[in-house]
C-alpha cells in the first residue's frame, strides 16, 4: 500500500470512530497548543529583551561606573583621584582597540520649557559626540553635536522624539528653535528618530524617546556645575572583543587610580550570558511541559491503537492473507497513529496561535507568533504519533494470519 | 480434460510427504502426517473430512498461509518448500485467491474498495484497477452494489463480493474454506454454481468442506482423516443431482 493510500486509510479509521478519535485528538491538541503557547511566551520575552539590549548599544557597549572600593582598601581610598574626564582621555589614548569612548553625566527629570509648554525629560545626558554611536542613537532631523560644540560648551541640545513632540506643535520644525533647560536657553540642533518596540501596549524603547542630549561640557558648566562625570562609556571594537576589552579597561583604571578598585566595569556580555542562561532555563521548563504532554498524548494514542488492534485482528488476518507483508501492516498502523496525532497537532497549533492572538492586548506578558513554535508543535505531534504507534504496530504486524483469521 | 494430457505438464501444486505438527509440550498434534497430493490447473476439487481431520491446515499450506513442518512442496514444478514469509505473501497476493466461511470483508470499506484491496499488496504493477474490480464484480453479479457497505448486503451477496475479491488479481488457484458454511441451502447452491462457472471459465478451484452434499458439486473429492488422505473419488459433473 502506498503512503497516500495509508494516510487515506488512516483518515477512514479516524472517521469511523469519531468520538474515540476526538478524545485522543484532544490529548494531542492540548499538548501541542500549550507547547506553542509556552514557546510563544519564551520567544516574546526574549525577543523584547534582546532588542532592548540591542537598542541600548548592543553587546559592544561597556560602562564604567564609580564603585565602593573593597573593605581592605577603604582606609587608603583617598589616594585615588576617582573617576574623571582624565580617565576617559587616558582610555582614548591607550593602545586599546575601541570604536568610541565618552565620559557621561546625566540628570533625571530635567525640566524643559518653551513658551507655555513644559516637559520633564526622563534622562538628560551629557557626553562627547561619540555617545551617539555608542548608544546607537540615530537622528530623525537636524544634526548631532560635534567636537567644536563640546570644546565651546555650546548651548545646543538634541531632543528625543517624545521630548520634541511635547514641546512643539504638530508639524512644527524644532530644529533651530530655542528651549529653556532649567532656565538656560539651548538651541535645538537635532531630533532623534522615534523608537518603537511594542510589547503589548508597552513601548520597550519609550525611554529612548524621552531622552535629551547635550555636550558634556555644556551640561557641566551651564547646568550642573559639577566637573566629575558619572561614568564612562566605551564601545568595544567587536562583539568578540568585549570580554577582553572590559578586563583591559579594568586593569588600566585600577592603575590610573593608584591600585584602588573604586570603579566597576559593566559589560553587556555578562547580561547576555545571564540572558542565555535564563533562556536555557525557560527552554528546559518548556521542554519539561512538552515531555509531560508528549507522554500524556502518547499514552492516549497508544491506548487507542491497542484497542483498535484488538478490534481489527481479523482485518489484519485478511490483509495478510491477501498478500500484505508484516512491514505493510506495521506501516499502516504507524501511519494511522501519525495521522491521528498530526491532525491533533495541526488543530493544536491553530489553537495555540488563536490564544496568542487573544493575548496580544496584554501588557505584561505578550507571547509572539513564532514559526519556531509551529515547527516544534508539528515535530512534537509527529514524534508522538510515531512513538505511540510503534509498539501497537509491531504487535499488529507480528500477528499470525491463520490465528488472526480464526479470531472472533 | 483427461489424465494423459495432465501428465505432460507439471501440476500447479504438488505436495510430497507434507507434515504439519504442533508441539504442545507433552504431546505432538499431527494435524497433517505425510500428505502426497497433486492439484492440476483447471481442476474443481473438494477436500472432505470430519472436523479436526486437518482440512483447513491442508488448505493453509496449499494457500501459502502456513509453512509445513516436513515434506516438500512444488508450485509450477518449482520447489517452494523453504521460502520465507514475504515470498509466501507475494505468492498469496498474485497467485492465490481466498474465500472464507465468514466472508471476511472489511466493514469500513465499500464493496469496490474491498475488491480493490488485493491490488495494494501485489508487488507487480497494477493497471486499470478500477475497471478490473468492476469486471470482477460483474462476474459474480454484484456490479450494481459497488458503492454499498458489506453491512448492507445479505450473506450470499457478501460471499459473492468476497469471491470477486479473490478473482481480482486473476489467481492461479482459488481456495475456499467452508464457503457455504454460513449460508442457507438455496444461497449455498448459487455460490457453488458460481464456483462451477468460474471453473468452467478455466479457473482452478478448491473447496474445503465437511459436507458431502457440497463436495458432490466438485469433480474430484479428496477425503482427509486424521491428517492423511484416506480416499480419493472422482465424480462426473453429470452425476450431480
Ligand atoms: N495452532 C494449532 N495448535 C495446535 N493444534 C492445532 C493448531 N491448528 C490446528 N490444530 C489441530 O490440528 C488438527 C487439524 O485442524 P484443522 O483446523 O485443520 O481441522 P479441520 O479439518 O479444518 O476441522 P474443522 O472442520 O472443524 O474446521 C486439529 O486437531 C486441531 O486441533
Ligand atoms: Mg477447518
Amino acid at each position: 500500500m502506498n503512503l497516500v493510500g495509508a494516510v487515506a486509510n488512516g483518515f477512514g479509521e479516524i472517521w469511523t470512530h469519531k468520538l474515540r478519535s476526538l478524545l485522543t485528538l484532544v490529548c494531542v491538541l492540548l499538548g501541542v497548543a500549550s507547547l506553542v503557547l509556552v514557546q510563544g511566551f519564551i520567544d516574546g520575552l526574549f525577543d523584547g529583551w534582546r532588542s532592548s539590549i540591542e537598542e541600548n548599544g548592543g553587546i559592544q557597549r561597556i560602562r564604567i561606573m564609580t564603585d565602593t572600593p573593597p573593605e581592605s582598601q577603604k582606609a587608603r581610598s583617598g589616594i585615588s583621584p576617582g573617576l574623571s574626564i582624565e580617565d576617559a582621555k587616558a582610555i582614548q589614548q591607550s593602545a586599546l582597540l575601541l570604536d568610541g569612548v565618552t565620559p557621561m553625566a546625566d540628570q533625571n527629570d530635567a525640566l524643559f520649557q518653551r513658551g507655555r509648554k513644559s516637559f520633564r525629560c526622563r534622562d538628560l545626558v551629557g557626553g562627547w559626540p561619540e555617545i551617539f554611536q555608542i548608544r546607537r542613537l540615530e537622528l530623525g532631523q537636524g544634526r548631532a553635536f560635534g567636537d567644536l560644540d563640546e570644546q565651546t560648551a555650546a548651548q545646543v541640545v538634541v531632543l528625543g522624539a517624545g521630548v520634541a513632540k511635547a514641546l512643539f506643535e504638530e508639524g512644527e520644525d524644532p530644529v533651530g528653535k530655542t528651549v529653556d533647560l532649567r532656565g538656560v536657553p539651548f538651541t535645538v540642533i537635532g531630533v532623534l528618530r522615534p523608537y518603537e518596540k511594542w510589547y503589548g501596549t508597552f513601548n520597550l524603547l519609550r525611554e529612548k524617546n524621552e531622552t535629551a542630549l547635550v555636550p558634556l561640557s555644556s551640561l557641566m558648566r551651564r547646568i550642573s556645575g559639577s566637573t566629575v562625570p558619572q561614568g564612562i562609556e566605551v564601545q568595544a571594537a567587536s562583539v568578540e572583543d568585549v570580554t577582553r576589552t572590559a578586563a583591559a579597561l579594568e586593569s588600566l583604571l585600577v592603575r590610573l587610580h593608584r591600585g584602588i578598585e573604586d570603579v566597576r566595569v559593566i559589560s553587556q556580555d555578562m547580561q547576555v550570558a545571564t540572558f542565555r542562561e535564563q533562556k536555557r532555563a525557560f527552554m528546559i521548563g518548556g521542554m519539561a511541559i512538552a515531555a509531560v504532554s508528549l507522554l500524556v498524548s502518547g499514552i492516549g494514542i497508544m491506548n487507542l491503537m491497542l484497542a483498535a488492534i484488538h478490534e481489527r485482528v481479523r482485518e489484519i488476518g485478511v490483509r495478510k492473507a491477501l498478500g500484505a507483508w508484516s512491514r505493510d501492516i506495521f506501516v499502516q498502523f504507524v501511519v494511522e497513529s501519525c495521522t491521528l496525532s498530526v491532525c491533533g497537532g495541526l488543530v493544536g497549533i491553530g489553537l495555540g496561535f488563536g490564544l496568542i492572538s487573544l493575548l496580544q492586548g496584554n501588557e505584561t506578558i505578550r507571547p509572539i507568533f513564532s514559526v519556531n513554535a509551529a515547527l516544534v508543535g508539528f515535530g512534537f505531534s509527529v514524534t508522538v504519533g510515531v512513538l505511540a504507534g510503534l509498539y501497537p504496530a509491531v504487535k499488529a504486524s507480528r500477528l499470525d494470519p491463520i490465528e488472526a483469521l480464526r479470531y472472533d | 480434460m483427461n489424465g494423459k494430457t495432465q501428465e505432460l505438464r507439471d501440476p500447479l501444486l504438488e505436495l510430497r510427504g507434507i507434515a504439519k505438527h504442533y508441539d504442545m509440550g507433552e504431546t505432538v498434534v499431527r494435524a497433517l502426517d505425510g500428505v502426497d497430493l497433486k492439484i492440476w490447473e483447471g481442476e474443481f476439487t473438494a477436500i472432505l473430512g470430519p472436523s479436526g481431520s486437518g482440512k483447513s491446515t491442508l488448505m493453509h499450506l496449499l494457500g501459502f498461509l502456513d509453512q509445513a513442518s516436513g515434506g516438500e512442496m512444488y508450485f509450477d514444478g518449482e520447489n517452494v518448500s523453504g521460502i520465507g514469509p514475504n515470498q509466501r505473501a507475494m505468492i498469496r497476493a498474485d497467485k492465490i485467491g481466498f474465500v472464507f466461511q465468514t466472508f471476511n470483508l472489511l466493514p469500513r470499506l465499500s464493496v469496490l474498495e474491498n475488491v480493490l484491496l488485493p491490488t495494494s499488496y501485489s508487488r507487480t504493477p497494477q493497471l486499470r484497477v478500477r475497471d478490473r474490480a468492476r469486471t470482477a464484480l460483474d462476474r459474480v453479479g454484484m456490479a450494481d452494489r459497488a458503492g454499498h457497505r458489506p453491512s448492507q448486503l445479505s450473506g450470499g451477496q457478501r460471499q459473492r463480493v468476497a469471491i470477486a475479491r479473490a478473482l481480482m488479481n486473476e489467481p492461479r488457484l482459488i481456495l475456499a474454506d467452508e464457503p457455504t458454511g454460513n449460508l442457507d441451502s438455496t444461497t449455498a447452491r448459487s455460490i457453488l454454481d458460481l464456483f462451477k462457472e468460474l471453473n468452467a471459465q478455466g479457473g482452478t478451484v478448491l473447496i474445503v468442506t465437511h459436507d458431502e452434499k457440497v463436495a458432490r458439486h466438485t469433480r474430484r473429492q479428496i477425503h482427509v482423516l486424521d491428517g492423511r488422505i484416506c480416499k480419493e473419488t472422482t465424480a462426473q459433473e453429470d452425476a450431480v443431482p
